[in-house]
C-alpha cells in the first residue's frame, strides 16, 4: 500500500505538487491523465525518490521512505520503474541489463539470472535479442528490454513514465501490449500516459491532475464518460471537440490543417473521413468565407461522435449576415453539398458572431 | 600504414635540418687572424650575450654602435651562433673563450679586453666558515691555481680529471651547488660527475679544511637560489663577482675574471666535405667519450619521471574525485582551490617552488620533486577529464540504476564509470604527450633528463645538429610507446570487443 501524505514538491521557478494527498492500494492499476506541466512525472519520481519531495510524506506499507536513514535501496528494488527514454546501459547487451541487479542486488547466481533474464526476454518477444546492445535496438524493442529489465527484480510495484511517448507512432502498439500483459499479473502500477484509450482500457482507476495535485480520482468510467470536475470536464471534452479561432486572413494555415491531422489520429478517424473534414474545412474557410470577410474573426468547432462516426462542424463569424450556402462561391458550396450534409445557417443580430452555420459530415 | 608515413616525414625533417645547419658542420682550419681586432672595427655589428646579462651599457662605452644585441639562454647556443655567422661578437668571460678558442680554430678572442672582475664562490650571506676558506686558499700557492687554469681551459681532454676526495674527511661533508653547463669551469662529465677549474679548486680548499664535498649541479640560476635556501653551503660556476650578486650572497674570490668578446678568425677556404663533417659530428655526439650512454640514462630519467607521475596523478586525480563526487563543499572548494592554483602557473615554476621553496631545506632529490611535481599536474588535468567525462553520460543512466536500487557507490562503479571512460580516454592520451614534452624543464631542479643530456652533450661538442635531432626523435619515440601501452589497455577494456562466450561464461545456455 502507498500513502501520500500532504506531498508538496517546489522547483526555483515552479510548484508542480502543492499538496497530493491518495491512498493506492495493492494491486491497483492507476493511469495518470491530466494536461502536461501539472506534475504527473513528477509524482512518480517522489514515489520512488527520484525526486525528493520538498515537504509531505510518502508511506510505504507504513514505512515513510521520506525520512533521513530510510533505506532506500530496499524499497527501490521492490519497486520498479520504467523510463520514457529507456535508459538501458549503453555498456551491456541486452541479456546482462537484464541480468545484472538481480546478480548484484539479489545475489543470484549466473545461471538463475541468465534463465530468468531469458525467460523475460521471450515473454516480451526478444528472446533472440539477448546478445544484441541496447544502440542496435529499435525503441519498442529498448522499451520492452526496459520492462524486462525492471520484471527481473520481482517488483510489488512498477511504475511507468509515459513509456510511449519518445516511440515512433508505429512502435507505440508493441510497447502497449507488453504493459497489457503488465496489468494481468496483480501487480500494483502506475502509469502516465497521454494515450487516452490506452489509459481507460488498462486501469482500474484514474487520477486526473491539474491544479498542483489530484484534481479528480475515480475510475475510468467516471472520469472519461462523466467527469465530476470543471476541469476534467474541459480537458476530456477537448480530447473530442477541435477548437479552431481564425483572427486575420494571413492567418498559419498549414499549421491549422497539421493540428486538424493530429485531432484526426487522436481520435482515430478514419483515413477516408480525415480527408473529408480537411475538404471541407478548405472549401467553407479558404474558398468562401475568408475572400467576403474584410477582418476575419472566425470560430470553428468540430466534433467527433465515436458511436455514429459523424463529425459535426460548427462555425460562427462576425461580419453582416452571409448565408455561405446559398450566397458563397458557388462551385466550392457544390463541392462541400458533396462532402457533407445537414446544411444549416442562422443569423443572430444581437450576438457578436452573428452568422452561425453548421453541417455534419457522415461516413 | 601510419608509421611508415610518420617516417618518411621524419626523415624529411632531418634532412631539411641538415640542410640548414650544414655551414655550421664545415669546420674551417686555417688563417688563424681574427676577424676583428679592436672596439672600433666592431662598430655597426651585431654582438650577443647570455639573456639577463646586463652588460649592454658596458660594450656601448667601448664600441660606439652596435647594430643590435642579440641574447642566448647559453654559452654554447652563443658560440654556435657565432660560428654560424647569426652575430659578430658574443659575449663571454674569459674562461669559456679560453677554451673556445683553444678548441675552435675559428674563433678567436678580441685582443681588448672589456672590464676586468673576480670569480667567486658564493656563501650564504654572513656565512663564518667564509673565513676559513679564505685562508685555505691563501696557503695555496699561484702555480698550481696557474696549471689547474691551463689544464681545464686547455684542449687536451684526457688531462681533465678530477682528483679523488681520499682525505679523511673528518670536519664532515658540505653541499656545493654548481653549474654543470658551464664548461671549463664546472660541467657534467659522461659519468654524470662534476668536473671543472671550478670544481677542483673546491676540492683543493676542501682537503685543505679535512671536508668531503658532495656536488649538486644544476643550472645556473639555480645555484645561488640554493646557496640562499640553504639547500647547499657552498655555490659555484663560472659566477662573477658584482655588486648585486653581493646583495645576495658572500663571496670567496679566487681568480680573475675578465668580459671578452668571441670573435670568428677571418675566413679561409672552406675545406672539408660535407659527408665527413656529418660523420665527425656524429662520432662527437654519440660515440666520443661513450656518450649514448648518457642519452640511454636521459631517456631512463625522462620515462621514469613521466610514467611514476602517470601512476600517481592518475591515482590522485581518481581519488580527489571520489572524494569530491561525495558532494562535501569543503572538499570541492579545496579541490578546485589547488586545481586554480596548479593550472595558473608554468610547470617550471612549479617545480622551481616545489624544490627550493616547500623542499627548500629537506634532502629531497631534484627526481623525485619532478615526480611529486607533475604528478600533481597530471592529477589535476585526471581530475578534469574525470568530471567532464562522467558528465557526459546521460543522467538517465543514473536515474535507472537507483530506481533498481543500486547505491550511489555501485552505480557509479558499474553503471557509470565503464561509460564515461571511452569519453575520458582520449583526453588521457592527449595528457600523456603532453606531460611525456612537459617534462624537458627538470633540467631547472638538477634533474638530467633527455633534454638536459642534449644540452650538456651540445655544450660540449659545440654541435646543435645530432644532439637536438636525437633529443626531438627520442621524444617522439618515448610518447609514442606510452600511448600504445594505453591504446592497447583500451582495446582489452573495451566491452564492446568481448566475444558472445566472455558475456555469457558461466551459463549454461539450453539452445
Amino acid at each position: 500500500m502507498i500513502e501520500l501524505v500532504h506531498l508538496r514538491k517546489e522547483y526555483e521557478s515552479s510548484i508542480p505538487l502543492k499538496d497530493v494527498n491518495a491512498v493506492i492500494r495493492d494491486g491497483e492499476v492507476i493511469s495518470v491523465i491530466g494536461p502536461s506541466g501539472t506534475g504527473k512525472s513528477t509524482l512518480l519520481r517522489c514515489i520512488n525518490m527520484l525526486e525528493k519531495p520538498t515537504s509531505g510524506k510518502v508511506l510505504i506499507n507504513g514505512t515513510d521512505i521520506t525520512a533521513p536513514g530510510c533505506d532506500l535501496r530496499k524499497i527501490r528494488q521492490k519497486m520498479g520503474m520504467v523510463f520514457q527514454s529507456f535508459n538501458l546501459f549503453g555498456h551491456l547487451t541486452v541479456i546482462e541489463n537484464v541480468m545484472a541487479a538481480p546478480m548484484d542486488l539479489l545475489h543470484k547466481s549466473r545461471q538463475e539470472a541468465y534463465d530468468e533474464g531469458m525467460r523475460l526476454l521471450r515473454s516480451v518477444g526478444l528472446g533472440e535479442k539477448g546478445l544484441k546492445y541496447p544502440d542496435e535496438l529499435s525503441g519498442g524493442q529498448k522499451q520492452r528490454v526496459a520492462i524486462a529489465r525492471t520484471l527481473a527484480m520481482d517488483p510489488d510495484v512498477i511504475l511507468l513514465d509515459e513509456p510511449t511517448s519518445a516511440l515512433d507512432p508505429a512502435m507505440v502498439g508493441e510497447v502497449q501490449a507488453v504493459v497489457r500483459e503488465l496489468t494481468k499479473m496483480g501487480k500494483t502500477m502506475m502509469i502516465v500516459t497521454h494515450e487516452m484509450d490506452f489509459a481507460k482500457a488498462i486501469c482500474s482507476r484514474v487520477f486526473y491532475m491539474d491544479e498542483g495535485g489530484i484534481y479528480e480520482d475515480g475510475t475510468p468510467e467516471q472520469i472519461f464518460e462523466h467527469p465530476q470536475k470543471e476541469k476534467t470536464i474541459r480537458f476530456i471534452r477537448r480530447l473530442k471537440v477541435l477548437e479552431l479561432e481564425i483572427g486575420s486572413a494571413s492567418y498559419d494555415f498549414l499549421g491549422t490543417q497539421t493540428e486538424i491531422e493530429r485531432w484526426c489520429s487522436q481520435n482515430q478517424i478514419s483515413y477516408r473521413m480525415t480527408g473529408r473534414i480537411h475538404l471541407a474545412f478548405e472549401e467553407m474557410i479558404q474558398q468562401i468565407l475568408l475572400p467576403v470577410c474584410k477582418v476575419p474573426r472566425i470560430r470553428v468547432q468540430i466534433e467527433y461522435s465515436r458511436a455514429d462516426e459523424t463529425a459535426h462542424f460548427q462555425i460562427t463569424w462576425a461580419g453582416d449576415r452571409f448565408d455561405p450556402f446559398r450566397d458563397g462561391d458557388a462551385l466550392s458550396a457544390a463541392v462541400l453539398k458533396s462532402a457533407a450534409s445537414d446544411f444549416e445557417y442562422r443569423w443572430d443580430e444581437t450576438a457578436e458572431y452573428g452568422n452561425q452555420a453548421a453541417f455534419r459530415i457522415l461516413p | 600504414m601510419k608509421k611508415p608515413v610518420m617516417i618518411f616525414r621524419l626523415f624529411l625533417l632531418i634532412c631539411a635540418a641538415a640542410l640548414f645547419s650544414a655551414p655550421d658542420l664545415m669546420a674551417e682550419t686555417n688563417g688563424r687572424q681574427p676577424e676583428f681586432r679592436t672596439f672600433d672595427e666592431l662598430n655597426g655589428k651585431r654582438i650577443s650575450m647570455l639573456t639577463g646579462a646586463p652588460f649592454e651599457k658596458m660594450i656601448l662605452g667601448k664600441v660606439k654602435e652596435v647594430e643590435s644585441f642579440s641574447y642566448f639562454n647559453n654559452m654554447p647556443d652563443m658560440l654556435l651562433a657565432i660560428k654560424a655567422g647569426k652575430t659578430d661578437a658574443g659575449l663571454s668571460n674569459n674562461a669559456i673563450a679560453s677554451l673556445s678558442v683553444n678548441r675552435n680554430p675559428e674563433l678567436m678572442i678580441l685582443p681588448e679586453n672589456l672590464q676586468n672582475s673576480m670569480f667567486g664562490i658564493a656563501f650564504a650571506k654572513g656565512d663564518p666558515q667564509l673565513a676559513d676558506w679564505q685562508s685555505a686558499y691563501d696557503r695555496i700557492p699561484e702555480e698550481t691555481k696557474q696549471a689547474m687554469w691551463e689544464k681545464w681551459t686547455g684542449a687536451d681532454e684526457s688531462l681533465k680529471k678530477m682528483p679523488p676526495q681520499d682525505w679523511p674527511g673528518k670536519n664532515g661533508t658540505i653541499r656545493a651547488a654548481v653549474c654543470d653547463t658551464l664548461e671549463p669551469l664546472s660541467y657534467t662529465g659522461e659519468g654524470g660527475e662534476i668536473l671543472g677549474f671550478d670544481a677542483e679548486m673546491i676540492l683543493l680548499l676542501a682537503r685543505e679544511l679535512d671536508v668531503h664535498v658532495e656536488f649538486e649541479g644544476m643550472e645556473l640560476s639555480g645555484v645561488l637560489a640554493s646557496v640562499q635556501s640553504g639547500r647547499a653551503q657552498i655555490g659555484a660556476g663560472s659566477i662573477i663577482v658584482s655588486p648585486e650578486r653581493r646583495e645576495a650572497v658572500d663571496f670567496l674570490e679566487y681568480w680573475p675574471a675578465a668580459f671578452v668578446l668571441v670573435v670568428r678568425a677571418s675566413q679561409g677556404d672552406g675545406s672539408g666535405g660535407f659527408v665527413s663533417a656529418v660523420i665527425s659530428s656524429f662520432e662527437k655526439t654519440f660515440l666520443r667519450e661513450n656518450r649514448w650512454k648518457m642519452f640511454l640514462e636521459g631517456i631512463g630519467k625522462t620515462l621514469l619521471i613521466t610514467v611514476l607521475s602517470i601512476l600517481f596523478g592518475t591515482a590522485l586525480g581518481f581519488s580527489v574525485y571520489l572524494v569530491c563526487r561525495a558532494g562535501n563543499p569543503a572538499a570541492n572548494a579545496a579541490t578546485r582551490f589547488v586545481v586554480w592554483l596548479i593550472q595558473g602557473m608554468p610547470g617550471v615554476v612549479l617545480l622551481m617552488i616545489l624544490y627550493h621553496v616547500v623542499f627548500g631545506k629537506a634532502a629531497v632529490s631534484g627526481t623525485t620533486v619532478s615526480v611529486i611535481g607533475f604528478s600533481l599536474i597530471f592529477g589535476c588535468a585526471v581530475y578534469g577529464m574525470i568530471h567532464s567525462g562522467v558528465a557526459a553520460v546521460d543522467a538517465g543512466q543514473t536515474e535507472a540504476a537507483y530506481a533498481l536500487g543500486y547505491s550511489d557507490r555501485r552505480t557509479f562503479f558499474r553503471v557509470i564509470w565503464p561509460q564515461a571512460l571511452p569519453h575520458i580516454i582520449p583526453f588521457y592520451k592527449g595528457e600523456i604527450t603532453a606531460l611525456i614534452k612537459m617534462t624537458a624543464v627538470v633540467g631547472y631542479i638538477a634533474v638530467q633528463d633527455l633534454t638536459r643530456t642534449g644540452d650538456l652533450i651540445r655544450s660540449r661538442t659545440y654541435e646543435a645538429f645530432f644532439p637536438l635531432i636525437a633529443v626531438a626523435v627520442l621524444y617522439y619515440v618515448l610518447a609514442a610507446v606510452l600511448i600504445f601501452v594505453v591504446n592497447r589497455l583500451e582495446f582489452l577494456a573495451d566491452p564492446r570487443r568481448r566475444s558472445p562466450e566472455k558475456i555469457l561464461k558461466g551459463v549454461k545456455t539450453h539452445d
